[in-house]
């Protein structure tokens, strides 16, 4: 096999970009000496990684599930957490005036909290 | 990754994949070897100082796993894994040879795919306000991301076009409701791949999907 065997087909480009584009950073590069600004800018960096904690126990308990190693107590406790931890972020969300689009955390140049890797 | 042409203690080794055999990354110009039990790991020697997102790292790494990919078939070690020295490396792979071992015997010969197919919603979930249990709230959640948005003859055509020349394929869900198709392929496969990729554009303009490869084995080196 040569190393030019390289094969890319696509269709449909404009929406195939937009399903995949990654969206700005979400963290400030420097936050303001404000103190209500300094308040906001750490507590959206805070949020986002409790938001990408959360998601990832999410994504674990959907694997568990698809697994089928999971007891129905566990599916119920799993359940309940996932809810409760909903709720809370979204007390916290509230609290500091921020929207779920303001948690979607820019991982750099390979992905974003919602996307995946970049093959 | 040999003290000789490297000191430890200014260079580092950016790992990029696991081989079969020795020979498959010999001559490879920039590579630096290690053993692993019977498989031996390909790396690059980086300045530390410039840092993995140091633009000729970068570059040096995509035309290494290029020329190593052309060679056979290996197990991809995601960028970013670095190491010190040989002694660091089989630390952080050693739990993972017996795998990496067991997958190449049975993919030599075989190359990576993906075929990506985008969503046409964004993903919905379950308002948790409207259950009263955990279990039916996680069973909802788990039904909504099992969904997808691809259209089924899509689909079809997908799995009856690729399905001939596919050895092995697995279906993965995003969560913007689309699909992904990893399967593996034989080497010599790889035109009439890219054919049934030019009918499935003229069949399905409408649809958007990235057809890509070959790859090293990434998706399937999770296992079964």
């Amino acid at each position: 096999m040569a190393t030019d065997d390289r094969i890319i087909v696509s269709n449909d480009e404009a929406a195939l970009r937009r399903s995949l584009e990654f969206t700005e950073s979400m963290i400030p590069e420097r936050i303001a000496a404000d103190p209500e600004i300094v308040e906001n800018g750490l507590a959206r960096l805070v949020l986002s990684i409790i938001e990408l904690v959360r998601r990832l126990l999410e994504k674990q308990a959907l694997r568990r599930m698809d697994a089928g190693n999971l007891s129905d107590d566990e599916i119920e406790r799993l359940g309940e957490a996932l809810m409760k931890l909903e709720e809370k972020m979204e007390e916290m969300k509230a609290a500091f005036g921020l929207e779920g689009d303001d948690l979607n955390l820019s991982l750099g140049p390979v992905k974003t909290l919602e996307g995946r890797d970049e093959r | 990754m040999t003290s000789e042409r490297h000191s430890k203690t200014q260079m580092r080794f950016a790992l990029i994949g696991a081989h079969l055999r020795e020979e498959d990354i010999a001559g490879v110009s920039g590579v630096e070897p290690v053993l692993l039990e019977k498989l031996t790991l390909s790396s690059i020697a980086y300045d530390p100082a410039a840092g993995l997102a140091d633009p000729h790292v970068i570059a040096t790494a995509s035309r290494v796993r290029s020329e190593l990919l052309a060679r056979e078939t290996f197990v991809a070690i995601r960028y970013g894994t670095s190491v010190t020295g040989p002694s660091d490396a089989l630390e952080k792979c050693r739990q993972f040879a017996a795998t990496w071992s067991d997958l190449l015997e049975r993919c030599r010969g075989t190359v990576e795919m993906t075929l990506k197919i985008a969503g046409s919603r964004a993903s919905l979930r379950p308002d948790r306000m409207a259950f009263a249990s955990g279990r039916a709230y996680l069973e909802e959640l788990h039904r909504s991301r099992s969904s997808s948005s691809v259209p089924p003859p899509f689909r079809d055509a997908v799995e009856k076009r690729l399905g001939e020349p596919a050895v092995r394929w697995r279906w993965v869900r995003r969560d913007d409701g689309g699909l992904e198709l990893a399967f593996l392929a034989l080497r010599g496969s790889l035109p009439s791949i890219r054919e049934a990729g030019l009918e499935l554009k003229a069949d399905f303009p409408d649809v958007p999907f990235l057809l890509s490869g070959p790859w090293p084995l990434e998706v399937f080196a999770d296992g079964d």
